[in-house]
């Protein structure tokens, strides 16, 4: 997750995400990454919605850390 | 010299006195004035004051008196405080009910008997109506008025999808204040906030000045903030007029970041509510409204999450039944071929277990047709060939030796063997004459040569 997307970002990004899968232009390949990221984005929200800048930057660093692959 | 006719001083006054009391004592008036040197003592519940007059276009005092009230008056400007919103302070106009008085020792003074909230009101209204035409008028590029209410610069900002940084404008250790974080604190969705203190008198006649200065100190500090949250509420209900100032109200309508009021006015709304990007009657309805604000995002999120949702199932399911459908379109032509090609298979063991009997039994049929054309045949072929030798044993018959003797002809041998010509025969020679029944032995005698013709039929 980008550290300094703004909510404004990860709506809109949410948004097409949906209107993609909605409008069915998301070939079923696609699909589950699609979803993942949306999930990820919800996730980032609802968290943010709930903690302090400082907290936000750390549990973006751990999502980072568990990201990446071993 | 004549001696000089004196009274006391205290006679004067009396008699002044006196005469006040003649002309006064039953008379009030309703006066128009200006409040100045105003001093509250709220445990003797007395008011002290000037009442002046000042020249219509100067600030030159034309008139003034010392002016009071006691019990009956302080009760009339309690009821005018709380029905105007404006506190009974220097520097407002009143229209006011007064007595004129007289004391030995405190001289001449004005009672004040009540005090008419209606002209303070309309005067407050008249001052309203002028200082939004100024604002509007003087601020062209940033105040509409469009169908009776005001567009400003503040109003048309984009408030952000989530309020979480703000600048929070209130007296310390206000009502409003403590209302205002305890409803942010315990806000039922557990929303974090990051909200910095900027404490401002928002009463009194600094208020105007100082709330200037707060809103710029906030721009001048270069954070980012959602929004600044302006808030004054509980406490006694007078004293929003700093709410309806000219430059405070300009201010707010120009100011870069979305403003948002929770100011407890007693009316309905004062102009900087006008003036800014979301008003609010208190600070704690200015909590609830950041709070849904942000719950409203959170629900479209949700609401996208849900959709997201759905859709992708529909979509998996979607494929699988596709998938099922190629299955058992595969299944059904596999299933069909096979059947296909089993019938044919079956069709094909038919004629191969029926053909070799039927090719049989027509060989058969035809072996017995031959047989009994062959026994027939045969039997007629015998039955010719035996009329035949019939024939031929009748021809036989006919040719035989003893027919054709009996018919005359003989046959002549000579040294026994039987003449076909006579080239050895010469006269002398002994030939035997065969003949039916009878046999000649005799010489030649004489042998002559004919033509033959006589018995060439």
């Amino acid at each position: 997750m980008e550290k300094n997307m703004t909510y404004e970002q990860a709506f809109e990004e949410l948004r097409s995400i949906a209107s993609e899968i909605e409008d069915e232009t998301v070939s079923v390949d696609v699909l589950a990454d699609k979803v993942k990221r949306a999930s990820e984005l919800i996730t980032f929200c609802q968290t943010k919605l709930r903690s302090t800048e400082v907290e936000v930057n750390k549990i973006i660093k751990q999502m980072e850390r568990k990201s990446i692959p071993e | 010299m004549e001696e000089i006719e004196f009274i006391k001083l205290s006679d004067l006054s009396r008699k002044i006195e006196q005469v006040f009391k003649q002309v006064f004592a039953s008379e009030f008036y309703w006066i128009v004035a200006e409040v100045s040197g105003h001093k509250f003592y709220p445990d003797t519940d007395r008011h002290y004051f000037d009442l002046v007059e000042k020249s219509a276009n100067s600030e030159v005092e034309v008139a003034k008196f010392k002016a009071k009230s006691w019990s009956e008056g302080s009760a009339s400007i309690a009821e005018f405080e709380h029905q105007t919103g404006q506190s009974f302070q220097s520097g407002i106009q009143v229209l006011i009910k007064v007595k004129v008085e007289y004391h030995g020792l405190y001289g001449l003074s004005l009672t004040l008997l009540e005090i008419d909230p209606s002209f303070t009101l309309g005067n407050i209204e008249k001052q309203r109506r002028e200082t939004l035409l100024r604002l509007v008028r003087e601020n062209e590029d940033c105040i509409f008025l469009v169908d009776d209410e005001f567009i400003t610069k503040n109003k048309k900002l984009h408030l952000p999808k989530v309020i979480q940084k703000i600048a929070l404008v209130a007296s310390p250790n206000s009502e409003g204040y403590s209302d205002f974080a305890h409803t942010m604190l315990n806000n039922q969705h557990q929303y974090k906030f990051e909200t910095d203190n900027y404490f401002s008198t928002v009463q009194g006649k600094d208020a105007e000045k100082e709330l200037i200065n707060t809103l710029i100190s906030i721009y001048t500090s270069g954070k980012k903030y959602d929004c600044v949250v302006m808030i004054r509420g509980g406490g006694a209900k007078t004293d929003f007029l700093v709410f309806d100032t000219y430059n405070l109200s300009r201010a707010v309508a120009r100011f870069p970041i979305p403003i948002i009021t929770g100011i407890g006015h007693h009316k309905d709304v004062s102009i900087v509510d006008m003036m800014a990007h979301s008003p609010t009657k208190t600070p704690t309805k200015c909590a609830e409204l950041i709070i849904s604000h942000n719950r409203k995002f959170e629900e479209e999120v949700l609401a996208l999450q849900q959709s997201i949702l759905i859709k992708s199932q529909q979509i998996l399911s979607k494929s699988l039944s596709a998938i099922n459908e190629i299955k058992g379109s595969i299944i059904g032509n596999v299933q069909f071929l096979l059947n296909e090609q089993q019938n044919e298979m079956v069709s094909m063991m038919m004629t191969i277990s029926s053909k070799p009997n039927l090719v049989v039994q027509r060989k058969l049929q035809t072996l017995d047709f031959i047989h009994q054309k062959l026994q027939s045949q045969s039997l007629q072929f015998i039955q010719k060939k035996s009329s035949e030798m019939n024939h031929y044993v009748k021809v036989m018959k006919l040719m035989s030796p003893v027919n054709i003797l009996k018919k005359g002809f003989a046959i002549i041998s000579m040294n026994d063997k039987v003449l076909i010509n006579t080239d050895d025969v010469a006269v002398g020679s002994k030939l035997k004459i065969n003949m039916y029944q009878s046999e000649i032995d005799t010489v030649v005698t004489k042998k002559d040569d004919t033509d033959g013709k006589k018995y060439d039929l």
